[in-house]
């Protein structure tokens, strides 16, 4: 791939995830401003500079065969990944809204990590007991046992699964963009993608964080109950749906590691730019009818 | 919210809110800090920097591969009786490693606990960070997160402070 076409999926790709996990909080009607906000912010940041860099390419083209520079687009490309997902820490009102589905789509794929990276090694032993702690989490919220505190938990559990995603995914994909043959448009694409969400969640992580911290004091509980119990909604996907995600994502990655058909890191970037993005836009979009 | 600060319109108390905004900007100045620490971590180099001892050296001879030179220390200065032979502990920049010439004497840190362990003066980090440089942003994130703890509503940007159970206290004076 050229260095043009790498910029120009990255900023697509970076454009479309922030549109994708912007439209899987912003549900009500008054929110759809900020959602093209957002995206058009995303958008101008991103695609100026490639134009720039473009512009620059065919002005400066004195009979010299064409030759794209990408200095000002990577530049765009890092001021958008250090700053722009900062907004998630600061706006609550994309703040992600999940559920036990949210949680049970992060379960098996970080599953699915944990056996390509560890198995077979002393650390695949913790990385289990991470996996359990999560699983019996999310059995006992999703069976009945609902205190409020265990969903507090659950969330915490989902944005540390998705911390410890990033640090394991983040290396491999900044790997992919240096290297001189970064791979296919869908394989780019999906790592951009996969980039935002996971930046993104950082932020949120850190949120997590402090929220938690102020419910030492009893101005901070009033404050973070009422937060948690919109940011963890109570609907469900019925069991069809459920059922139709959970075996298709088991399955892709039982057959990719029997049959070794894609490579997992791109499997991997692909579940986390759009699985749990799907189950998000399925909660709002339900809230919404509601 | 503490008793004696005064909410304003939006339901949140003065004290508090300074409190909180005084918090976050406190753990973001101990975030921008420890990156700085993090990209300049050496706790080797500033060793060196704290306790090396600067002598003039000869280069032997330099090793392309690693970017490293070999010396020949002036053992009466480092109050050792031979000539001692000595090699970078660290790769050097290629700069660094192209404008040093063999034969030539230059200046370097060596370690009193080591006399082998040689860096040139020249190439030492501006500023190497150890771990006891992580204090100053670990004392500023905890004093951020006192003043977010005692001010809560930054986190909701001040919105959600009429959101709650229907007895929770919102700071609304009736």
């Amino acid at each position: 791939m050229s260095d043009a076409g790498l910029l120009f999926t990255v900023a697509c790709g970076f454009t479309a995830a922030t549109y994708y996990l912007a439209l899987g909080a912003l549900h009500e009607r008054s929110d759809r401003s900020l959602l093209f906000k957002i995206t058009g912010i995303a958008a101008l940041i991103l695609f100026v500079p490639f134009l720039f860099d473009l512009a620059y390419a065919f002005l400066s083209n004195d009979g010299e065969p064409f030759r794209f520079r990408t200095e000002v687009g990577i530049g765009a490309v890092f001021v958008f990944i250090y700053v722009f997902p900062f907004y998630g820490f600061v706006s609550t009102r994309i703040f992600p809204i999940i559920n036990e589905q949210t949680v049970l789509t992060v379960l098996l794929l970080l599953g699915y990590t944990f056996y390509e990276i560890y198995f077979g090694s002393f650390a695949f032993v913790g990385a289990a007991f991470f996996l359990c702690v999560g699983a019996a989490l999310l059995v006992s919220v999703a069976f009945g046992y609902r205190p409020v505190a265990l969903r507090i938990a659950l969330y915490g559990w989902y944005l540390s699964a998705l911390l410890g995603l990033s640090v394991l995914q983040l290396p491999a994909i900044a790997d992919l963009f240096v290297s001189a043959n970064p791979g296919g448009v869908f394989t780019v694409l999906f790592a951009a993608m996969a980039t935002v969400f996971l930046v993104f969640h950082i932020w949120f992580a850190l949120k997590y964080f402090f929220i938690v911290a102020t419910c030492v004091r009893r101005r901070g509980r009033e404050l973070a109950v009422p937060f948690f119990e919109r940011k963890f909604s109570a609907l469900r996907i019925p069991s069809g749906a459920l059922a139709v995600i959970a075996i298709a994502q088991v399955a892709a990655y039982g057959l990719n590691a029997y049959y070794d058909l894609i490579a997992p890191g791109v499997l991997i970037q692909a579940t986390v730019a759009v699985v749990p993005g799907l189950v998000d836009i399925w909660i709002t979009r339900s809230t919404q009818k509601v | 919210m503490s008793s004696n600060s005064r909410p304003n319109a939006s339901g949140v108390g003065g004290g508090a809110a300074v409190a909180g905004l005084l918090g976050l900007t406190f753990v973001f100045l101990s975030a921008l800090v420890s990156f700085v620490i993090v990209v300049e971590y050496n706790p080797l180099a500033r060793e060196f920097r704290d306790t090396g001892v600067s002598v003039s050296a000869r280069v032997i001879s330099k090793e392309n591969l690693g970017f490293t030179l070999r010396y020949a220390l002036p053992a009466d200065q480092l109050g050792h009786p031979n000539i001692i032979e000595s090699r970078t502990v660290a790769p050097l920049s290629r700069y660094d490693f192209q404008v040093v010439a063999v034969g030539e004497e230059i200046d370097v840190l060596v370690l009193p606990r080591d006399p082998r362990l040689v860096w040139p003066t020249q190439a030492l980090p501006s500023a190497p960070r150890n771990i006891y440089d992580g204090i100053f942003p670990l004392i500023l994130f905890l004093l951020g997160l006192l003043g977010i703890i005692a001010g809560p509503e930054v986190l909701y940007n001040f919105s959600e402070t009429l959101v709650g159970p229907p007895n929770a206290k919102t700071g609304v004076d009736a």
